[in-house]
């Protein structure tokens, strides 16, 4: 009986052949496994940062945004752009898709938690963000709040024997003495919180202030704290001789005691380290965070007619505005 | 004497525009002025306003111890005016007129005369009175509207605080510090009749270092003969300060303005070409609250007058002043005390002249209960020909709620008699002049009260009414002495005014401002004295409204009644031989004669400027174009000065 040479040669041939496939195909798997990382590794990420405007202190986070980001172990590519802009030409823009949103400012932040559900949005220099805004899963951001706990501090050293925090506020602020209450928990200061409907009565409440707490803070209220009223408020404690820290440096420029503000340029290096975080894959230990460091303002006029008596240790710790 | 009517175009604008001030009042809700702020950070970034007032301290408008307005950097900018003082024609109390296109004049509450030598004018605390005929020539003045950060316009007797001139109130430019401007920017504005100004500004904070530069080209013209009377001035200025210590700076700047400018020194004289140099140097520092201040002054003009040919004048002032606060218990005590080296002089007078003046003065604010505070001053000063002069002032503020204060104040001011009355002495073929040294100055004793309402709802509003007994006059005497006329100097008489001011605005929303304002003055008419023109009743009204976009305009109306005057003695009662209608070239003094009516009234008038602009949120630049006399209003601001004319300004702002 002959062989079927050809059969068993075809049989080799087919087994070698079958190998020969089946080695390419899984070279193929491992390839498309390992491809992507690969490109990763060397493609840079598209971030897309929208300024809600080209006012100078959005300008000056973004600045620092940058500055981090271009340093920063994953490769990126930055979009900058406008709000306005996007408002005209949004659609060409994002239809580039980008790997994460970065806004700055209240606008921009609305903006971009609508418009993107999946990318990572990031914002920042947002003051008293909503509720809606926070809640968000894919959101994460550092807001321009100062932690009450902070305020306190800063009084505790300026007033001997500080325990209680005063803050007045009306039905659109509610949620932020809530926010307050808790903030001020474990610190020994007690919040003294007097609702404002009415705003010819600011007088009679302010002195209702006066009399139960040592120091009023500013809180970011359109209400009270816009540039019609605050300058009344202002007034109203120096003759109080009532401590009182404002929103702002212009605040304390006005006659306020003393702010605490932020360095937009170093809030956008926190911007920069959050974002770059949620590039590489990593999970932020909080969502939603604050300002690291402050640059306390403190006008040594208004010190003076409210009857405080300050050392130079403690003056040294301020930027000083005198009026 | 001419009549006013108001014509019937006029009449609708005027009506309608009170017809809209008065379905605009507010309905009280709290809540509804107020600014509407698109995204909540921007309550850091905006900017809080702060009110100073000339109590060379810092305090609220509401516990001044005089009635005081302030002009902000927002009027200045919606107002698209070139001259700094231009917005003062608005302010209630105020009487602001122009000689020509050039010359501004101020007065207030009927204390008035040309060249604002009633009123005491400064820049950053530094007074510009010049001492040859203390007036003061705010065209003179080295900055621009882009370096102004406000005005303060104080009503009433200053001088228990500032001296000399600030008799009828003081007005106080402040220009922006090297901080608040944090940059660079170049403006050009040109306007018809070929005026025109340029200017560049610079300024930063870096740490405790601070500095700025301003410099620019101002071309002026005539109201009326646009063609001949072009003039120009070059002003330059610059700041720089350190801040050695927490609230202690050590600080030097500079300024000067030089070219021509056309000068109207009184009714019955000409205009004339004023050239050359005005400029100072200054220097100080502050530790906490004690204050140095030293300035020179160097000014240096020439003339060519008919009578007297070529004239230049120079005057060298170096000015020193300290000042310092202490509070003990319920007490705030400001105290210092000035002193002054002068030395004046012109070449067709008789000799050069030096003068050392001092003071001393202090005010006290007691805070009597937690609503009440008393303020308690006296200034004395001293001048080597007029002797001392005291100057006392007691204010007692009384706060009826947190946002509204009533004020009793009783105040003296004085002038002592200017360089030109004690020394110029000048003769001709008819007449001969001789300087007064015994000339007293002059006395301004003020009764006020007052009353304020701050910041409800956005609702300001403030009412005075005063009292002003004058005293001791100092004008021109003319005797006749055979065909001689005797001309000099004297303290001549007293007269009394009396006049009620009101004053609101209402800041309706962000976008909308509306103010209005209401002036009246009574003034006893006294023989021989040159003065006014003093409207009694005057009305200003003002609608500014912004847009989002950066979009504004900006609507002003100023309406006033006749207004008094007086050239001094009429030509009758000092020649009742001659005519008053001498013919011409027979003399400058035959022509001024001519001019000598005694008391006489000028018509009354309404005008209104329209400003609007355009100013991208931010963005580096703004352009903003501005129509005076908007309907073409035929009138004089002063006898026997130009018609105003309706002009056309259009100017361009870059920041970088």
């Amino acid at each position: 009986m002959r062989k079927k040479r050809g059969h068993s040669g075809g049989r080799a041939c087919l087994e070698n052949g079958l190998g020969t496939a089946v080695l390419g195909i899984l070279a193929l798997l491992v390839s498309f496994l390992l491809l992507p990382s690969a490109s990763q590794a060397g493609r840079p990420e598209r971030v897309m940062v929208i300024l809600s405007s080209s006012h100078p202190s959005y300008l000056e986070c973004s600045r620092g945004v940058s500055e981090y980001l271009e340093g920063a172990p994953v490769p990126v590519v930055l979009d900058q752009v406008l709000l306005q802009e996007l408002h005209s030409d949004g659609r060409r823009r994002m239809s580039r898709g980008c790997s994460l949103v970065i806004s700055i400012g209240s606008e921009a932040a609305d903006f971009a938690a609508k418009r993107f559900s999946r990318a990572p949005v990031v914002f920042s220099m947002v003051l008293d963000p909503p509720k809606w805004l926070i809640s968000r899963e894919n959101v994460y951001g550092i807001c321009l709040d100062i932690p009450a706990w902070r305020y306190a501090a800063w009084f505790r050293e300026l007033i001997a024997g500080f325990n209680t925090l005063g803050v007045l506020y009306t039905r659109a602020s509610v949620g932020k003495v809530e926010q307050m209450r808790r903030q001020l928990e474990g610190t020994g200061v007690a919040l003294e919180a007097v609702r404002v409907d009415d705003l010819s009565q600011l007088p009679n409440l302010l002195d209702q202030l006066a009399s139960r707490a040592q120091a009023l803070l500013a809180i970011p209220d359109e209400v009270l704290y816009n540039n019609v009223i605050a300058p009344r408020i202002i007034y109203l404690t120096v003759r109080r001789r009532l401590p009182f820290a404002g929103l702002s440096v212009n605040f304390t420029r006005a006659g306020a005691l003393f702010s605490l503000d932020v360095d937009y340029r170093r809030l956008g290096h926190k911007t920069g380290r959050l974002a770059a975080a949620l590039l590489e894959g990593r999970t932020p230990e909080e969502r939603i965070q604050f300002p690291d460091s402050v640059v306390p303002h403190l006008n040594l006029r208004t010190a003076k007619l409210i009857g405080l008596k300050l050392d130079e240790r403690l003056i040294a710790k301020f930027e000083i505005i005198v009026q | 004497m001419g009549e006013f009517r108001l014509e019937k175009r006029q009449g609708t604008i005027l009506l309608f525009f009170i017809w809209y001030l008065v379905l605009s009042c507010p309905s009280g809700q709290a809540g509804q002025a107020l600014a509407r702020i698109s995204a909540k950070e921007s309550l850091l970034f905006q900017q809080i306003p702060t009110v100073v007032t000339a109590s060379r301290q810092t305090i609220s408008v509401l516990e001044s111890p005089a009635t005081a307005a302030v002009i902000t950097r927002d009027d200045i900018l919606h107002s698209g005016y070139s001259s700094v003082t231009e917005l003062l024609r608005y302010v209630a109390g105020v009487e602001f007129f122009k000689s020509n296109g050039v010359t501004t004049n101020v007065g207030m509450r009927g204390v008035n005369g040309l060249q604002a030598n009633n009123v005491l004018v400064l820049v950053d605390g530094r007074p510009i009175f010049n001492p040859m005929r203390n007036t003061n020539q705010c065209a003179l003045v080295p900055s621009f509207p882009d370096d102004i950060e406000r005005i303060e316009v104080v009503k009433g007797p200053g001088s228990v605080l500032y001296g000399s001139n600030a008799f009828a109130g003081v007005v106080n430019i402040i220009t922006r510090s090297p901080r608040d401007i944090g940059g660079a920017a170049a403006t050009a504005m040109a306007g018809t009749y070929r005026e025109g100004s340029y200017s560049f500004l610079v300024g930063r904070q870096l740490h405790r270092l601070g500095f700025k530069l301003l410099g620019g080209w101002t071309q002026m013209n005539s109201v009326s003969d646009h063609d001949n009377n072009l003039k120009g001035l070059l002003k330059m200025s610059g700041e720089l300060d350190y801040e050695y210590s927490p609230g202690s700076k050590v600080r030097a700047s500079f300024g000067f303005a030089q070219g021509r400018l056309a000068v109207k020194h009184s009714i019955v004289m000409d205009c004339f070409d004023q050239e050359g140099f005005d400029g100072f140097l200054r220097g100080g520092f502050n530790y906490g609250d004690l204050d140095l201040d030293v300035w020179w002054r160097h000014h240096e003009t020439s003339a060519d007058f008919p009578r007297t040919g070529h004239v230049r004048w120079r005057f060298d002032n170096v000015n020193a002043a300290i000042q310092d606060r202490a509070e003990f218990g319920t007490n705030s005590l400001i105290y210092g005390a000035e002193m002054r080296w002068a030395s004046l002089g012109a070449t067709s007078y008789d000799d050069w002249h030096q003068q050392f003046l001092y003071s001393l003065f202090a005010e006290d604010r007691w805070r009597v209960t937690g609503d009440t505070s008393l303020f308690l001053g006296l200034r004395a000063d001293h001048h080597p020909l007029a002797g001392w002069a005291l100057s006392p002032r007691i204010s007692l503020v009384h706060s009826l709620s947190g946002s509204q204060a009533v004020r009793l104040s009783i105040a003296r001011a004085f002038k002592y008699p200017a360089y030109l009355q004690n020394y110029l002495d000048l003769a001709g073929s008819c007449y001969v002049q001789k300087g007064n040294r015994d000339l007293d100055p002059e006395k301004l004793t003020s009764v006020e009260l007052a009353w304020q309402a701050f910041g409800l709802s956005g609702f300001n509003i403030s009412a005075a009414a005063f009292y002003n007994r004058y005293e001791d006059i100092i004008d021109l005497s003319v005797k006749k002495v055979g065909p001689v006329f005797h001309i000099t100097h004297e303290n001549l008489c007293d007269l009394y005014q009396y006049g009620f001011e009101f004053d609101c605005s209402w800041r309706q929303s962000k976008s909308l401002l509306i103010r209005a304002n209401y002036s009246y003055v009574w003034k006893e008419r006294a023989e021989g004295i040159t003065f006014g023109p003093v409207p009694m009743h005057k009305i200003n009204g003002e609608v500014r409204y912004d847009h989002s976009s950066g979009l504004w305009a900006d609507l002003r109306i100023h309406w006033q009644d006749e207004a008094d005057y007086s050239t001094g003695l009429s030509a009758e009662k000092i020649d009742p031989a001659s005519s008053s209608a001498s013919p011409a070239g027979t003399g400058g003094f035959e022509e001024m004669k001519a001019r000598l009516v005694g008391w006489d009234e000028m018509d009354g008038y309404l005008l209104a400027d329209l400003s609007m602009g355009y100013s991208p949120p931010d963005s580096g630049w703004s352009m903003a174009l501005a129509v005076h006399n908007l309907f073409h209003s035929n009138y004089r601001e002063i006898p026997e000065g130009g018609r105003m004319d309706t002009t056309v300004t259009a100017r361009l702002s870059v920041q970088f």
